[in-house]
């Protein structure tokens, strides 16, 4: 019996244990009242927990908080703070649902189309401080954004209501140390061919040849001209795919690496391979729908597997065109080759679904380092890696010490030709884009808050001043979507691989090649899950019941680039019945 | 006297009645809102369809049939779903049960080792099914082409990764981890067997497997049974892991029937539209399996062994 | 006689069979276990995937103890459950809910057996046919279900799930409890005892042991479960929930697979623990 006591002592102080437990779970996992201090201005900003990071919203922060310091928003307040938060949810239509209730003031949101929140009365109209002087004298924020960009913002009625953030040029990063090394790079004149035959045409190689020791002048890469950041790359497919055959066959590196876990990260790579190949005028009809003049390369059908190319105008009629530009037939072309090699392109892990972003990373960044590897020469990844990678790294700078230091990462530019090679005053300047539609917008909540309207409104204004932008890129080495130069002592600060992201970020914008994945078209506003230019949909083969994500499914599916190409566009019966409503 | 007696007597009867009622009214209550109500509702969803705009419910006849017909009968996917879940089920219920049995009488003769194969055997019960896959699937993606490479210096994909085995190895781990589970049932049942039958048999001379096959297998055939019985269920319930594996995010190719279901359902926990369809589907599987549980009852009673 | 038997032929080939199959599962989570104290150099890059850790890197369990949280979205307010709430989340659903899905059979087993009323064998019935049936399409009416009844993402809605009576467990306390004696309860009730001192002092603590050893059974099961949470409770994230996020993640610095692997020993430890002792506890019993 008293044993039973016992046991009925034990059940009894159970029950009162697990009473407790629930007693303290039903009050929630309460915060303490982050804006508890009544003597000073609030500000409360959250970016999205991604690979973007918080460092911009540290540096923000930090700056923010200095320059207000003795400043009053508000009767009976001093100074401001900065609360903080990095946020999973903070991507895409899902915040429809929360941003009502959310309390945060600045919203640093990832594939964001403002309209879906617009439409729903979320956002701050922001027109009065976006066409206001800045300042610092360096012009309105409206006058930093591209002609594309004020059209976009606006194009739904009329007012701002977000503001462009990140840029990344996504695709290809590559060891430039390594192409050092292993003399990678192709020559101006007389190179080494170590090949006659290209594996890419299957017939004679007609492109140039590498650097040797006694050799060293590069050529002068895709742009055709000297002395600019992609001497020495190749120019052509072709070329590209004689550099594979030279590191594989005679200098024992292994051309790429990808996370097989996040496979349509392979996409990023078609997307700099389309924006380069059509470049930025006819790229831009995938997001207008209206090319003007301008005849858009587009494939009309084929000729046994040799595409038909047609120059068209693409109008609001024929948009379902702007879905079989050429550029994405040669991306998907360029693709295939690839995969048709798979076994001896890729680090042999790369397609495992379980190989994470981060453990591609770091192989990548491990590989030239680490004896009993052979070095990997590109990765394929978006051009934030970098901020991800900072604990890999950093892991690698403690491991192989100095060398491991600041490597020399840098952003390939894709070829846009086929085959040759380009000579000087002959190429085409780096076409870049963006894929994580990252915007900053303000909560509606704020309204009629005079307080947090000036307080927020500062902030807003203080970021895109001239220095600030030059901090932010500095720190976090991806540069933000509107015009800009930075100063020589941030652009000295940066690594190496975020000065190469600056230089071809910062041509494009010269050279008139930065293309605003957006438009104020009205049909794109409208249908913006379809015409993203993200690295699903537009890119994606989809057919009756089959559907590949990417390239390499297709590829293992059997399709040929054709049949794949085919699968990513829209007819014309389908555009009709889809599309054929909206106004242009 | 005899009215108060009885009265008495009445009366404590009346307070066994009270408290009887007290102690069954909660289970009973639960019982008919949470397993009566719900399939009734089953039927009442099944027909009806939601309307987002007025917020209401009406009835939909035939639709929601209709549409599981066009959505999945004619895109093909019902089929494949078919014949994975019934690759799964003769797998790792029917041939599952073979080798179990087998296990089971080996441990239930006390035959070497056994008390040790018990308690690993007890393994997959405590740890979560979402562990071991999680386990299992990173030790045939990385520790397993490793190995390869090391004995044949063969580069080869994750078993999972491939696409040409990822479904072998789904199934072999259902199979693999599945066996614990059954193997204890039936222990306990081959315990609950007379040992004078076993005895006497011993005495007569018979062999260990004919003992198991003339003894032990036909003593333990009602637990056998019942094993297949809910199994037959199964058929339209069992994800085969597939939401610990890959989430959300399971190629169309290895769809389970049960996969589906959670997994549309999960998606759409908070959008009523999909309810009335994914309760048709449900609803047509009970249709489906409570004759074929039946049937399966009656055949494994005529046909099954008995002792003689 | 005394000579040890020899094993026949199909006795050494089960136990070869049962050996490698025993191997194969103590080897897997042994694997788990090496696996979770790898730092990153040494299992990717190093490719140690079978030996000793390099160096045992607790910061592993570390990282995903302090790092690991699900966000929810509850009335309209953020939270980041961490790993520490996800626990308590867990005790509460599991601990309560094993209470209650042990009782409720023993409440209607208890009364068939005490008492005889012509209602028992319809309840008894019942059972078996409730438990032939086979239960398939009702998820998603529950979810209906628990809608209507403002109990969805609540742990009270799966408490009321829990709470059920039906199913093998009436059986075995039917079992028990029918073959009990009831000339105890006879000389209670003389003694003066009323009928909820009966059952709680007499006939309870004679199906404790059976009780306790279901309790852990569905202790374990709800520890383990995350769909369940994840279908009907989708903010009130246990454990296994988190876990099975955590294992389904694509970005941040946990995606690498010694975490994710520390991350479920996590999971493991506490419920081994648990059961190791509680087998302990029975075998000083007996």
């Amino acid at each position: 019996m008293k044993n039973v006591k016992n046991k009925a002592k034990k059940v009894m102080a159970l029950s009162l244990a697990l009473m407790t437990v629930g007693a303290t779970a039903a009050c929630g996992p309460q915060g303490e009242d982050i804006k508890g201090d009544k003597t000073v201005s609030y500000v409360y900003v959250v970016t999205r927990d991604s690979g973007l990071g918080t460092v911009w919203m540290d540096e923000m922060a930090k700056k923010f908080e200095e320059r207000y310091a003795e400043e009053s928003f508000a009767e009976g307040k001093k100074g401001v703070k900065v609360i903080k938060e990095a946020l999973r949810s903070l991507t895409g239509a899902g915040l429809v649902g929360t941003l009502a209730q959310d309390d945060y003031d600045v919203c640093m949101g990832e594939a964001v189309h403002y309209v879906d929140y617009a439409t729903n009365n979320l956002l701050y109209d922001i027109s009065d401080w976006v066409t206001e002087e800045l300042s610092d004298g360096s012009g309105t924020i409206e006058s930093k954004l591209s002609k594309e960009h004020q059209e976009y913002l606006k194009g739904y009625n009329g007012s701002y209501q977000a503001l462009p953030w990140f840029t990344t040029s996504n695709g290809l990063t590559y060891d430039a140390g390594l192409f050092d090394d292993k003399a990678l790079w192709f020559a101006d004149a007389n190179g080494y061919k170590p090949f006659t035959t290209s594996t890419y045409t299957n017939k004679a190689y007609t492109g140039r040849g590498f650097v040797t020791a006694a050799n060293t002048k590069k050529s002068c890469g895709p742009d055709g001209k000297y002395d600019t950041f992609d001497d020495g790359l190749p120019s052509s497919y072709e070329e590209f795919f004689y550099l594979c055959e030279y590191m594989t066959e005679n200098k024992g590196v292994v051309p790429f690496i990808y996370t097989g876990a996040s496979e349509h990260y392979l996409n990023y790579l078609f997307q700099a391979l389309t924006l380069n190949w059509s470049g930025k005028e006819d790229s831009t009809t995938m997001f207008t729908f209206n090319s003007g003049e301008n005849e858009v390369d587009v494939i009309t059908g084929f000729d046994g597997d040799e595409p038909i190319i047609e120059g068209k105008k693409i109008t609001k009629e024929n948009g379902y065109l702007s879905t079989q530009i050429a550029g994405k037939y040669y991306a998907t072309k360029f693709m295939k080759e690839m995969f048709d090699n798979l076994g001896k392109y890729f680090y042999s892990r790369s397609t495992t679904g379980t190989f994470s972003n981060l453990e591609a990373q770091t192989i990548f960044i491990n590989s030239a380092l680490e004896p009993t590897y052979d070095p990997i020469g590109m990765l394929i990844e978006g051009a934030y890696w970098y901020q991800e990678a900072a604990d890999a790294l950093k892991a690698s700078e403690d491991k192989y010490g100095p060398d491991a230091k600041n490597r020399k990462f840098a952003y390939m530019v894709m070829p846009s030709q086929e085959t040759g090679t380009v000579n000087e005053n002959e190429g085409k300047s780096v076409v870049v884009g963006d894929g994580q539609a990252s915007h900053l917008f303000i909560n509606n909540n704020i309204k009629g808050d005079e307080e947090a309207e000036s307080v927020v409104k500062a902030f807003l204004q203080m970021c895109f001043e001239d220095a600030s932008l030059g901090t932010v890129v500095s720190k976090t080495g991806m540069p933000i979507a509107v015009n800009y130069d930075i100063s020589k002592d941030d652009y000295e600060e940066m690594s190496n691989y975020s000065q190469s992201l600056w230089d071809v970020y910062s041509t494009a914008l010269k050279n008139n090649s930065y293309c605003t994945v957006y438009s104020g078209s009205k049909l794109f506003l409208a249908n913006f899950p379809t015409f993203k230019f993200d690295t699903t949909g537009w890119c994606s083969y989809k057919k009756g019941a089959d559907s590949y994500e990417t390239v390499r499914q297709g590829v293992n599916a059997g399709l040929s680039a054709k049949d794949y190409f085919l699968g990513t566009g829209i007819s014309q019966d389908d555009w009709n019945r889809n599309y054929g409503k909206y106004e242009n | 006297m005899h009215a108060k007696g009885l009265s008495a007597k009445t009366k404590r009867k009346m307070k066994k009645l009270a408290f009887y009622i007290a102690l069954i009214s909660l289970p009973i209550l639960q019982f008919l809102i949470f397993y009566v109500y719900v399939n009734i509702n089953s039927f009442v969803l099944a027909f009806q369809e939601y309307d987002v705009f007025t917020n209401t419910a009406k009835f939909a006849g035939w639709n929601n049939f209709i549409k599981i017909y066009k959505d999945l009968v004619e895109t093909g996917k019902f089929a494949v779903m078919l014949k994975n879940s019934l690759i799964v089920w003769v797998w790792t219920t029917l041939l599952g049960i073979v080798g179990a049995i087998f296990f089971s009488y080996y441990i239930y003769k006390k035959s070497p080792f056994s008390n040790l194969f018990r308690t690993i055997l007890y393994m997959p019960h405590i740890v979560s099914s979402v562990v071991l896959i999680v386990m299992f699937k990173y030790f045939v993606e990385w520790a397993v082409p490793s190995l390869v490479e090391t004995l044949t210096g063969k580069l080869i994909e994750g078993l999972y990764s491939n696409p040409d085995t990822q479904f072998v190895t789904v199934v072999f781990y259902c199979l693999w981890m599945g066996f614990g589970t059954q193997v204890l049932m039936y222990v306990s049942a081959m315990g609950g067997i007379d040992a004078s039958i076993s005895e006497a048999a011993k005495i007569d001379g018979i062999t260990y497997l004919k003992e198991f096959w003339y003894i032990t297998v036909p003593l333990v055939f009602p637990t056998l049974t019942t094993f297949i019985l809910t199994g037959i269920g199964s058929i339209f319930t069992n994800q085969a892991g597939l939401y610990s594996f890959g989430g959300k995010n399971v190629p169309g190719s290895m769809h389970t029937f049960g996969y589906y279901m959670y997994v549309e359902l999960q998606k759409n926990s908070a959008n009523q539209t999909a309810w009335p369809m994914l309760s048709a589907l449900g609803l047509l599987f009970t249709f489906v399996a409570t004759p074929l549980t039946f049937l399966a009852r009656w055949l494994l009673g005529k046909y099954g062994p008995s002792v003689e | 006689m005394n000579k040890k038997k020899r094993m026949n032929i199909t006795e050494i080939i089960l136990l070869t069979i049962l050996t490698i199959y025993t191997i194969s599962i103590v080897y897997l989570v042994f694997w788990g276990l090496l696996t979770s104290f790898k730092t990153q150099d040494d299992f990717l890059i190093q490719q140690n995937m079978f030996g000793l850790p390099e160096k045992w890197a607790w910061e592993n369990y570390e990282a995903v103890f302090n790092r690991l949280y699900v966000q929810v979205v509850r009335d309209g307010v953020r939270y980041k459950i961490t790993v520490g709430w996800q626990i308590l989340y867990t005790l509460l659903y599991a601990g309560v809910g094993s209470l209650l899905a042990a009782f409720a059979p023993f409440l209607v087993a208890y009364a068939c057996a005490r008492f005889h009323f012509r209602f028992n064998a319809f309840l008894e019935t019942l059972v078996y046919i409730v438990m032939i049936i086979p239960e398939i399409g009702t998820t998603t009416p529950m979810l209906a279900l628990l809608y209507d009844l403002n109990l969805y993402d609540s742990i009270l809605g799966a408490f009321c799930m829990k709470f059920s009576f039906v199913g093998i467990y009436f059986l075995i306390y039917r079992g028990i409890l029918g073959g009990v004696s009831q000339s105890f309860s006879e000389a209670a009730t003389i003694d003066g005892a009323n009928e909820l001192e009966i059952m709680v002092r007499i006939n309870f603590p004679l199906v404790l042991n059976v009780f306790s050893t279901v309790v852990l059974i569905r202790f374990i099961g709800f520890w383990n479960d995350y769909q369940t949470p994840l279908l009907y409770m989708p903010t009130y994230p246990t454990l296994a929930y988190g876990i099975f996020n955590l294992t389904q993640m694509t970005t941040g610095d946990l995606n690498i697979t010694p975490r994710k692997i520390a991350g479920c020993m996590i999971l493991v430890v506490p419920i081994t623990i648990l059961f190791i002792m509680f087998k302990d506890c029975q075998h000083r019993r007996n």
